[in-house]
């Protein structure tokens, strides 16, 4: 299996605020640039605050300038989608998603709503195998829980249709040549050192192909004109990166712009395909 | 100032050390103090663990631990979907480090109660909405629970799932039987049955609300970083209106716009250095501004810029204390 080889699927993960929304928008821009056929996912529950939605709405300006669709898996929308699949029928999958007792069990158990998403996921994926589809993940912690909700569910359930589809979505993503681990990060030790901590755990326990990234270098400086906070933002760099030492983790620069948008769009014409 | 203090804040703005500082501080002038913190990283936690002072007791919220204490039980009752609901990223999280919460005001042992929430709006949102504790309690829980006894269930246990089908819902469980098999349901039954025998704990914690948005009782500091374009999440808050009448401060951490300010003057104008100072000052800038407009009270932390965490520490502890809030 070719290193450089595209998956069908690709997830962002890494803890909060190292940049999972930038680095994953500008491979997807890079992909399509390149003539793939991308999508750009986010999971979303109901209740986004007025805020959160006026950034979804930018997220949507800017994704259809680059003429890449967004499937926004909203919670109530997936399941019912979901359900009627299974059960072929508009009417038994209200009935059930309506159910107060079905709401509390997901708005409760942590994770089911992951493998609900991931599941509809696949089912896109089966339907269009040459399409790539790149998740901007939640934060390390939940990261992890979406991998972890597949496996343990799959054990809880036992049987039935949600069942079934776990462990067709772990043979799924158990195949190298479908689906790759993005782990992002910063150049300090603080968050170096988390990112090691998720990064054996995806290691040690899926065994899935897994990328680190270093988001914000400025290794591509070659003058810091005598800046002190220049100079300090490179040592700390240096230092912490010496923890990644056995991984010769990928840096990715950290780039001025007037806004997100413009920096995302610099982003996905650097290096940015080393991720593949 | 009141004795309670809440962090908030975003992940990565650097809340749970920041919180940690003030604690220290607070500790070292005198009073005696208790932190609760929620998941700190290893790195931190090996750091907590090493200093040890006489006035400050921490406490890392263990959602098993708490949950096993309520049930006054040495362990978990074994139960797979109980052992879900109390993992790091379950939603039992904020309602068990409100009981937690509950019993270590009650104790009036502590000068300040420092509580540090986990990372993004779910605090805010879980005290604003109480939907999660009520959804739990629900009237079509007390319903379906109504049927059987949660005193004895160890003999009824198996018989939960026969009497439910009995019930009105056999059609939908029969069907959601397809969707997750029965044993499945089973379980949930058992783990709703466990959580029901503890409604009036849970409850509880709902009177707590009056307090936390009390200016006199409870201060709350909403923490970003400069280096984040995060502030709609503050602004969420601030438009809330449970904190229309609370004490509240902004914080800005990792600032950086001071030293920036002069390194502008020498850097040449062109150069790929002056375009990089000039991105964090125009961020920070703006942050501040919109920040300004919001909140009366802001508190700016400068970032230590190094992997020390030993130098960070003993910096954000001598900022509190210079900020004298």
């Amino acid at each position: 299996m070719s290193e450089t080889t595209l998956r069908k699927l690709y997830l962002f993960t890494g803890k909060g605020g190292v940049g999972k929304t930038s680095l994953s928008l500008s491979f997807a821009e890079y992909l399509k640039r390149n003539g793939s056929k991308v999508h750009y996912v986010t999971f979303n529950s109901s209740s986004l605050s007025q805020k959160k939605k006026q950034q979804l709405t930018e997220l949507k300006t800017y994704l259809n300038q680059v003429s890449i669709p967004l499937i926004d898996l909203e919670l109530e929308e997936t399941l019912q989608n979901y359900i009627s699949q299974k059960f072929n029928s508009t009417t038994i999958a209200q009935f059930i998603v309506k159910a107060p007792f079905f709401r509390s069990l997901i708005n409760v158990i942590p994770g089911f709503n992951y493998v609900i998403f991931m599941g509809q996921l696949v089912k896109f994926m089966e339907d269009n195998p040459d399409h790539i589809y790149i998740i901007d993940g939640p934060a390390s912690g939940h990261g992890l829980t979406l991998l972890n909700a597949i496996y343990k569910f799959r054990d809880i359930f036992g049987s039935g249709l949600l069942f079934q589809d776990c462990v067709r979505l772990i043979s799924f993503l158990e195949k190298p040549e479908n689906f790759k681990v993005i782990l992002a990060t910063l150049p300090q030790g603080l968050v170096v050192a988390e990112t090691l901590e998720t990064y054996k755990e995806v290691k040690d326990i899926y065994n899935f192909p897994i990328e680190v990234v270093v988001n914000q270098s400025i290794d591509h400086l070659k003058d810091l004109h005598n800046s002190e906070f220049l100079k300090k933002y490179r040592e700390r760099e240096t230092n912490s990166l010496e923890l990644l030492q056995d991984f010769s983790p990928m840096k990715t620069p950290l780039l001025p712009g007037e806004n997100f948008f413009e920096i995302i769009h610099k982003i996905s014409e650097s290096n940015i395909e080393g991720v593949i | 100032m009141s004795q309670l203090e809440i962090f908030c804040g975003t992940g990565g703005v650097g809340k749970t050390t920041l919180s940690y500082c003030r604690a220290l501080s607070l500790a070292e002038s005198g009073k005696k103090t208790l932190i609760l913190t929620i998941d700190p990283s290893h790195r931190l936690k090996d750091f907590i663990n090493e200093k040890s002072l006489d006035n400050l007791t921490i406490k890392i919220v263990e959602p098993k631990t708490i949950f096993a204490r309520i049930l006054q039980k040495q362990e978990l009752p074994k139960n797979r979907i109980l052992d879900l609901l109390m993992s790091n990223y379950a939603g039992m999280n904020e309602i068990l480090s409100l009981v937690e919460l509950q019993e270590i005001l009650g104790t009036e042992k502590y000068d300040k109660v420092i509580l540090d929430t986990a990372p993004g709006g779910h605090f805010i949102d879980f005290l604003e909405s109480t939907q999660k504790i009520k959804s739990f309690f629900s009237k079509t829980f007390i319903d379906l629970l109504a049927q059987f006894n949660p005193s004895d269930n160890a003999k009824k246990k198996t018989n939960l799932f026969k009497s439910i089908v009995q019930s009105g819902l056999e059609k939908l469980l029969s069907y959601l039987e397809k969707v997750t098999g029965g044993t499945f349901i089973q379980e949930f039954l058992d783990s709703i049955s466990i959580l029901y025998g503890l409604k009036d704990k849970f409850l509880k914690t709902l009177e707590l609300q009056e307090k936390l948005f009390d200016s006199q009782k409870c201060s709350w500091f909403l923490v970003t970083s400069a280096d984040q374009r995060k502030y709609f999440e503050v602004k969420a808050m601030v438009n809330n209106k449970n904190f229309a009448k609370t004490n509240t401060f902004a914080i800005i951490n990792k600032s950086n716009s001071e030293r920036l300010k002069k390194e502008v003057e020498f850097t040449p104008d062109q150069s790929p250095a002056r375009g990089i100072i000039n991105h964090y000052l125009r961020n920070e800038n703006s942050l501040i501004d919109n920040i300004r407009k919001d909140f009366e009270n802001v508190v700016t932390f400068e970032e230590v810029i190094s992997n020390n965490l030993s130098e960070q520490i003993d910096f954000l502890k001598e900022e509190w204390k210079k900020n004298e809030l």
